[in-house]
């Protein structure tokens, strides 16, 4: 039966942090106690029960509270993002001599990896519908390579990105002759297109990407909810045609 | 628009600061309304709230302990709002019996705490819960109710004492328990 002392002992147990040793007297009544040594025990049992039943935080509610704290970034923040694209493509335009136009062949390019269907837009060999994922594609102005030969309509990706305007003025993606420093940006629904692991550590850890794929510089920067990938020839189309 | 590399240093707070104890604030949230989705809701609205307040919070602050205090508060407030103040009373119901009514006899020990936790009075699930689950220190759990120390120490005792009255039976029954008994209750 529960006796004075006992009550004490429970009393001094609810006043230590857990896991902390009792007194010396109130360590001695419970060695000599059953009534107390199960109370300890039961009280332990009933705090792993407790602290077994805690679910973390759901995934989605925990993306939702970060996008909630995240303020617009100011102007000059895209700016600098896309201007690493640019440069790129400012850098290409310089080291290489002029070219002599060759328009590629359109080719079916649907069922290849995302980047080498847009590196495949950039080159104007894919005029299929825009890719899934794909908001807006864009000719940056300042590097529109001259000789456009078509210009088919847009079936998909229509809503352009709020910022993107003030970098660069919408025009219907299309075949172009890729010139050495020719460049398009294209802006991606985050959600809905998949970065390979390694690549989306590397934006994580740096926030801006290059790599070259056939000869054109493909640059990504990430954004909150959008990836923009700039493609930037680097070579003269006929080298290219020899690949 | 946004991009990660541009945070600004209340976000980077935000993150550093706040973000470690949404688990831990769900946990709780969870016990103390019992709805995934009210749970849910508390934490998104604690953490808005500790974030709206952060930049006049000194970087030196017990977050844990304040973010646990606004979410209890914010709690509080709903169940007066909703009529429910008798969740939140003092006072608990009176715990004549065993768990009979709250579990079968073969339910999962956890369900069975999960239901026996359910029926203390609000201030003495929270010191409990505050206590053996988060292993907040007794004055950071007096700030979170609001009260002094010594009326910590007296919830927890009284929060531990019924848990046991109310699961006794069910561990005897489950061989958690050495001894026969009906003895860690009276008083
Ligand atoms: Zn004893």
């Amino acid at each position: 039966m529960e006796s004075k002392r006992c009550r004490q002992v429970d009393l001094a147990r609810a006043t230590l942090p857990p896991g902390a040793p009792l007194d010396p007297d109130s360590a001695a009544h419970v060695r000599s106690c059953a009534r107390c040594q199960d109370a300890a025990r039961l009280d332990a049992e009933i705090a792993a029960s407790l602290r077994r039943s805690c679910p973390p935080l759901p995934q989605l509610a925990r993306r939702r509270l970060e996008r909630a704290v995240a303020r617009p970034a100011p102007a000059w923040a895209l700016g600098l993002a896309l201007a690493a694209g640019l440069l790129c493509s400012l850098l290409a335009g310089r080291l290489l001599r002029p070219v002599v136009h060759q328009p590629p062949a359109v080719t079916r390019t649907e069922d290849a990896p995302l980047l080498e269907r847009l590196v495949a837009r950039h080159l104007g060999r894919d005029t299929a519908a825009a890719p899934v994922g794909v908001v807006s594609e864009t000719r940056l102005p300042e590097t529109l390579a001259i000789g456009v030969v078509d210009a088919p309509t847009r079936t998909a990706g229509q809503g352009g990105p709020e910022s993107a305007s003030h970098w660069a003025v919408e025009r219907p993606l299309c075949p172009v002759d890729a010139e050495p420093g020719a460049s398009s940006l294209f802006v991606l629904d985050r959600t809905e297109v998949e970065v390979e692991q390694e690549l989306a550590t590397q934006l994580a850890e740096r926030g801006v990407v290059s790599v070259v794929l056939e000869g054109q510089r493909v640059t990504l920067a990430a954004g909150d909810t959008q990836l923009f990938v700039t493609v930037t020839t680097m070579e003269r189309p006929g080298q290219l045609a020899g690949r | 628009m946004r991009l990660p590399w541009f945070k600004s240093r209340l976000e980077r707070r935000f993150a550093a600061e706040l973000l470690p104890h949404a688990d831990a604030l769900y946990g709780f949230a969870l016990k103390l309304s019992r709805s995934p989705a009210d749970a849910d809701d508390l934490v998104q609205d604690t953490m808005l709230k500790a974030y709206s307040a952060l930049d006049r919070t000194p970087e030196d602050s017990h977050y844990k302990g304040w973010l646990f205090t606004i979410l209890r508060n914010t709690w509080l407030s709903r169940m007066r709002r909703d009529g429910r103040v008798e969740l939140c009373a003092e006072t608990p119901e009176p715990i004549s019996s065993g768990p009979a009514e709250t579990h079968a006899p073969n339910a999962p020990f956890d369900d069975v705490v999960q239901a026996a936790l359910a029926r203390l009075p609000e201030p003495q699930r929270t010191a409990v819960l505050l206590c053996d689950v988060e292993e907040l220190p007794y004055d950071e759990i007096a700030r979170v109710l609001g009260c002094p120390i010594g009326t910590v120490r007296s919830r927890i005792f009284h929060g531990r004492r019924q848990l046991r009255a109310i699961l006794e039976t069910y561990a005897r029954d489950q061989g958690v328990l050495r001894h026969g008994v009906q003895t860690l209750s009276s008083s």
